[in-house]
């Protein structure tokens, strides 16, 4: 799945670290969601979409 | 290292010394205890500490996020499907006396390769997914 997680971050100025704690994880889960080895939990990705006040259609993309 | 983790690792020093306590206390006292009884408490006491172990195994699980989780249950998932392979091939290399085990020793392979299976498994997810 393809994502835009790295970018929206950096648009909003926050390093892995500070991405990880405002969503309750780990930095290796961020950096592992930025780098697409792992797709993320529905939850997790809703979480992500309320953090970037998104739809997660437009963080997340089907390869 | 993350928080919980390092928890389970601390909370788990103490039960960890009282396994091997009451290991080798149950080596020393098995000679001069006559009844089978006594016997079978002396070599089911250590489990308490085990379980213990696994009470707070099951209760870091609860504190993972869901990549750690997956990691864990990964290694879980492989070491118990090494272990039942291993434990079957043992069985039959031991039926075609091709093995010269006996049985404490063919018990003590299986618990190593168990054990090794989810070590293994485990730093290489963590390997896979690192920061």
């Amino acid at each position: 799945m393809k994502s835009r997680v790295r970018q929206l971050r950096e648009q909003f100025g926050w390093s892995q670290a500070e991405l990880a704690e405002r969503l309750e994880v780990s930095r290796q889960t961020v950096n592992a969601i930025e780098t697409e080895k792992y797709d993320p939990s529905i939850k997790l990705a809703f979480k992500l979409a309320r953090l970037f006040e998104l739809p997660i259609e437009t963080i997340f993309q089907e390869d | 290292m993350r928080a919980p983790l390092k928890r389970y690792y601390l909370k788990s020093i103490l039960p960890g010394l009282l396994y091997i306590g009451l290991t080798i206390g149950a080596y020393v006292l098995e000679p001069s205890v006559p009844s089978q009884a006594i016997k079978t408490v002396l070599a089911v006491l250590p489990l308490m500490p085990l379980l213990w172990i696994f009470w707070l195994y099951f209760r870091y699980l609860g504190e993972c996020d869901e990549l750690e989780r997956k990691i864990e249950m990964d290694a879980m998932a492989v070491s118990s499907m090494t272990g039942l392979l291993a434990g079957y091939t043992l069985l039959l290399l031991h039926d075609f006396q091709v093995l010269g085990l006996n049985t404490r020793e063919m018990l003590s392979v299986l618990v190593l390769i168990i054990g090794m299976g989810y070590i293994i498994t485990r730093y290489i997810g963590i390997w896979r997914f690192r920061a």
